[in-house]
């Protein structure tokens, strides 16, 4: 042991204490993740924008309340366009329609989905893209993997950094909407029609989170040029929906509830919302008729595939993620 | 006891070998590791660390694997060569990060992190963003973090690389403050002097396998008979030259370039405490201060030579 000693030995005062589970320690690369991103303004502009869908969707609770108050008359055709424009249901010479007001609000939320999904397409493209790929790019694994960091807390954290910002898009302005919803339309009365909903809504969001998460993280973590990683991100949500749009031009209508169904993972996603909402059970527990149902709803797609292309997705990404970050951190010294 | 233990310790990269069947025990205190570019030294720090994985044998740090062994790493500081910085950051924000990720949270990691900053010198620079640090502030602000969390080892990868001759002396003197305290200390160099002035204990490693252990005075007297060579960036060459020109200890002085001086003496040590002394007298400003000769990897060669026979 080395004796040595000075004046200034006693005037140093370093940190005395316990450390932390070293399991614990993601978190903290969450907090500095969110941060970071949360430093760039058009991240925050972007995040105060995803409010729109949630506002249009406030509008369309309010109009409906005010709708079951002028049933039958003059006024009313306005409000019914509006909502067969906007929903495709058509709720005119229907008296009851406080029996519609949970089906409405579903058919409103998936409405709302779709246009987050615009949200989640660009939000994730800023703040996950370079998650992993500027960690490559910094040469700061080194320094990450020598601290008690292992491979799935660094993964996981990299992960809740990205589903921060699209619960931030999509579960907060749902529930948000919700909640003015019912405080807009009546409280209590609405609130026991459609309280299931928030837990749909949870669902439907924690979805979103998982799959684009789990997604971006996997092509993060093959390059260190976040560029490239945003232009795979892109061509991943847009490629396939271009495809699927030309396929269904082209193909009868029964080839199209396939499997070349499913290769549009934004069209897939709405697919499982929409088997989350339970919108065709909820319209079909009303008297609303069997042609305007077919109308507002179309042909019913099955959401076992749609499922099954997003699982097997997610899983291929994150088993990809993991042996990435495994290898990162069993070769961080010479990465 | 032993504090890191080398067990017929083998690592390779393909078809080249870092490190050849090393057995060896460091110490408590300070030891140098000392080696030219490519010796193995980053390997076997990363091996401590438990960032890359034997190949063949064992590595032990206080007892146990550092590989896949996040407990140990938080006995641990590392301070690895190169930038491995989120250049965004600023340098509070870069060790405050990192005392979050060693395990420490809150208030007390703020104040683990001011320490830290304020010990390496950086307090004044600590809120500015690391992209506009100079060499010299990057390799304070990293072992500021390597030292954020009061580690039992630190393991210091050419930590004076970069540094002006002030930088370099407060480090040492830091570096001696930690061990005289109870840390153990394994830092990498090639350049003998910076490791001489930390410690006389010395682990030279060259082509992956040991060349020499022990205390350094045995190794530097295979040096004496050749002069060192010693390249100074400074804004008044010839005045500095006309200074160093006086010395005894100097052999030899030239300006090659209008902004460089070289000299050569055979006591670099000495040369190196008074030209810190100098500089601060005439009030030079100076740029980098760096052995130019290949004297070390000279003496890697004989010494390399010589456990061959």
């Amino acid at each position: 042991m080395t004796t040595a000693s000075t004046d200034r030995v006693h005037q140093y005062q370093r940190w005395q204490g316990t450390l932390g589970k070293t399991h614990w320690t993601w978190p903290a690369i969450v907090v500095s993740g969110i941060n970071l991103s949360l430093r760039h303004s058009k991240t925050r502009i972007l995040l105060l924008t995803s409010g729109m869908p949630a506002l249009t969707a406030v509008g369309v609770f309010y109009i409906t309340s005010l709708l079951e108050s002028v049933v039958g008359t003059e006024e009313a055709r306005g409000m019914y366009d509006f909502l067969n424009a906007l929903l495709h249901i058509d709720i005119r010479g229907i008296s009851q329609l406080a029996e519609f007001r949970d089906v409405l609000w579903r058919s409103t939320f998936l409405m709302m989905a779709r246009l987050q999904m615009i949200w989640v397409l660009i939000v994730v493209a800023r703040v996950g893209t370079g998650v992993i790929a500027n960690d490559l790019k910094a040469r700061a694994l080194p320094i990450y993997f020598a601290k008690p960091v292992t491979p799935a807390t660094y993964l996981l954290g990299k992960w809740a950094v990205v589903a921060f910002f699209v619960a931030l898009v999509t579960l907060v302005p749902s529930h948000a909407a919700f909640a003015l919803g019912i405080a807009l339309t009546g409280g209590p009365g609405t609130w026991a029609q459609v309280f299931t909903l928030a837990v749909d809504l949870t669902a439907s969001g924690a979805l979103v989170c998982v799959v684009s998460a789990a997604v971006i993280l996997a092509l993060s973590s093959i390059t260190s040029d976040q560029r490239y990683v945003t232009v795979a991100w892109v061509a991943i949500c847009l490629l396939p929906a271009f495809a699927q749009a030309i396929i269904s031009e082209s193909l009868p209508a029964d080839s199209r509830m396939g499997w070349l169904g499913c290769i549009s993972l934004r069209d897939d996603i709405v697919i499982v919302i929409e088997y989350l909402l339970r919108i065709r059970q909820g319209l079909a527990a009303t008297s609303m008729p069997a042609e305007r149902f077919a109308q507002a709803l179309g042909s019913p797609v099955d959401p076992s595939k749609a499922a099954l292309v997003l699982g097997a997705l997610t899983v291929a990404a994150i088993v990809f993620s993991w042996r990435r970050v495994v290898r990162f951190s069993r070769t961080a010294a010479t990465v | 006891m032993a504090v890191i233990e080398l067990i017929q310790l083998s690592k390779w990269y393909g078809e080249v070998i870092g490190l050849n069947n090393v057995t060896a025990e460091i110490g408590p205190g300070i030891t140098g590791l000392l080696g030219p570019n490519g010796a193995g030294k980053s390997t076997l720090m990363g091996l401590a660390t438990g960032q890359l994985g034997p190949s063949k044998g064992a590595i032990r740090v206080f007892g146990g694997s550092p590989w896949d062994n996040p407990r140990l790493l938080s006995r641990i500081g590392y301070c690895p060569e190169g930038d491995p910085f989120w250049s965004n950051l600023t340098g509070h924000q870069f060790v405050l990060f990192l005392a979050k990720v060693s395990g420490l949270h809150g208030g007390a990691a703020r104040r683990a992190a001011t320490q830290a900053i304020e010990r390496t010198g950086m307090s004044p620079h600590a809120g500015r963003a690391i992209r506009g640090y100079s060499k010299g502030m990057r390799q304070r602000i990293k072992i500021a973090q390597t030292l954020v969390h009061s580690p039992e080892l630190l393991i210091l990868d050419e930590p004076f690389t970069g540094t002006d001759p002030i930088a370099r002396h407060e480090l040492t003197h830091l570096f001696r403050e930690l061990a005289a305290q109870g840390t153990n200390i394994l830092v990498s160099s090639h350049v003998l002097h910076e490791v001489e002035a930390l410690t006389r204990q010395i682990l030279m490693i060259d082509h992956g396998r040991i060349v020499a252990q022990g205390d350094v005075q045995d190794v530097r007297r295979t040096m004496l008979d050749r002069p060192h060579v010693i390249r100074v960036r400074v804004d008044q060459p010839r005045k500095l030259a006309s200074r160093l020109a006086g010395w005894e200890m100097v052999t030899g002085v030239s300006v090659p370039e209008p902004d460089t001086v070289l000299f050569e003496t055979r006591s670099p040590e000495a040369a190196y405490e008074r030209l810190t002394t100098l500089i601060l007298e005439d009030g030079l400003t100076v740029r980098e201060v760096a052995a130019a000769d290949e004297s070390l990897e000279a003496v890697f060669g004989y010494l390399t030579q010589r456990s061959a026979k």
